[in-house]
């Protein structure tokens, strides 16, 4: 028994030091236009930044109008300097409304996340 | 054990098994939108790959002992629905009654557990899932003199989990909800200790069946940040939640005693209101909780103790080694094939 916990004990130690840089679920942890915010001006492009790097080969944004319209979008690409952003271009920019977006992104570890928010173009 | 020491024994089952949690509580969950993390007094209602190094927890027991408890645990999906599970507890024990008969401090592992789990169902859309679990206390595995009990027990154990991001209202989607009840009993319910030599009646040692339920009401800022609106960096780690668990004997528990505390038929449990922090470190992901632990009637406690866990993510971590399972794909959408 306590060869086992003495086990446990080094496992855990020795995590930090052998745990790679960056695996883990992509969890949104802010947007811009930011989630549930209000901005003025009419936006071009969407950022979404996560908590892990996220491969846009396998991953979706959708933006949607309060009307339920798709509005016309690039498919996301990756910030060149940080894995950890994608960027969607929008066809046009947005004229004052609620928008929806909802993602769906694979993280460089392959395990998959999605969400839903809104944000409003004043 | 005299017959009144032995009966009052089914009480205080009932107080141990819910002071000292009912089940290795250390995996976190993902359903759908939702993180269900790993809380303190129930068992989460998923299956993953997780380290929990140590949860401790402070408790001031019935009979002005204070316990102080360092839970180790450790799960391991063998499937993406089934996992295994093994952890222990060490106890130092100040004020305790000794074997010799005195008062002073006592040291000890408890029984080793380990538990299969199964995850039957779960609906991403709605952040629903039930589980189901067979867990088993190993007898003669642990230090008597802290309570390990030297005949193994088994307990049967449901869970479920629902998030609230499928409603409406916005300031409700943040909230979710779960629960576990477990129905525990003895392989050795009943045991002859002796005979009386006063009055010549045989002396019985009952080991009650007991039925532990609990739940937790959480409100996570963590969605709040991801699906309804942002918060500030800090805060958008943090999920306050209020546990709840509650235990009692429901057969093989003998007749009530005056003055037994806790009471032979006593429902005894604790509201453990606290909160959670899931973050990273580098390539470590982990969570820190902490909670009051608040019992609610004498029976389940002197004062109000404490309880906090160190929790380490090794789905994250290690995602192609330790980290999946060791059969098939890591999630069922991986296996339907959808990206």
């Amino acid at each position: 028994m306590h060869r086992f916990v003495k086990l446990l004990l080094a496992a855990a130690l020795a995590a930090p030091l052998a745990a790679p840089a960056a695996f883990a679920h992509a969890f949104l942890d802010h947007a811009a236009p930011g989630v549930g915010m209000t901005v003025s001006g009419a936006p071009r492009e969407l950022r979404l930044y996560f908590t892990q790097g996220v491969v846009t080969a396998f991953s979706h944004v959708h933006v949607l109008s309060a009307a339920g319209a798709a509005i016309p979008a690039s498919k996301p690409v990756n910030d060149p300097s940080d894995q950890t952003i994608i960027i969607v271009r929008l066809g046009r920019a947005l004229p004052p409304g609620t928008y929806t977006v909802s993602w769906h992104v694979v993280s460089v570890d392959t395990h998959t996340t999605q969400g839903i928010f809104s944000f409003t173009v004043s | 054990m005299s017959h009144k020491a032995s009966i009052a024994c089914a009480g205080a089952f009932a107080a141990a098994a819910t002071l000292a949690g009912i089940g290795p509580a250390l995996a976190h969950t993902i359903v759908g939108n939702r993180v269900f993390p790993a809380t303190l007094a129930i068992d989460d209602p998923g299956v993953n790959d997780e380290l929990g190094l140590p949860m401790f927890t402070y408790i001031p027991n019935p009979d002005n002992s204070n316990e102080y408890d360092f839970n180790f645990a450790y799960q391991k999906t063998i499937t993406y629905d089934l996992s295994f599970s093994v952890a222990d507890t060490f106890s130092h024990m100040t004020n305790a009654l000794k074997p010799d008969g005195s008062f002073g401090t006592l040291n000890g592992w408890k029984n080793l557990r380990t538990q299969l789990k199964y995850v039957p169902y779960q609906n991403a859309e709605h952040e629903f899932i039930v589980s189901a679990a067979a867990s088993f206390e190993w007898g003669h595995t642990g230090n008597a003199s802290v309570g390990a009990d030297p005949f193994t027990s088994i307990t049967a154990k449901v869970f479920f989990g629902k998030g609230f991001g499928d409603l409406e209202a916005e300031w409700l989607r943040p909230f979710a909800v779960t629960g576990e009840i477990d129905y525990t009993w003895s392989t050795h319910p009943i045991d002859v200790t002796g005979v009386d030599p006063d009055t010549g009646l045989v002396l019985i040692d009952r080991r009650p069946t007991v039925l532990t339920y609990g739940a937790t009401l959480q409100y996570s800022l963590l969605y709040m940040n991801s699906n309804v609106h942002e918060v500030p960096e800090f805060f958008r780690h943090l999920i306050p939640t209020v546990e709840a668990v509650f235990s009692m004997p429901v057969s093989n528990i003998g007749p009530s005693v005056l003055g037994a505390v806790p009471g032979t038929h006593e429902v005894t449990g604790t509201v453990q209101p606290g909160v959670f922090y899931i973050g990273r470190l580098g390539g470590v992901s982990f969570e820190i909780g902490a909670e009051a632990l608040i019992p609610i009637n004498r029976a389940s406690g002197k004062h109000a103790g404490a309880v906090a866990i160190l929790d380490f993510f090794l789905d994250d971590m290690f995602p192609d080694s330790l980290g999946k399972p060791l059969f098939g794909a890591r999630e069922p959408r991986a296996a339907a094939g959808l990206y």
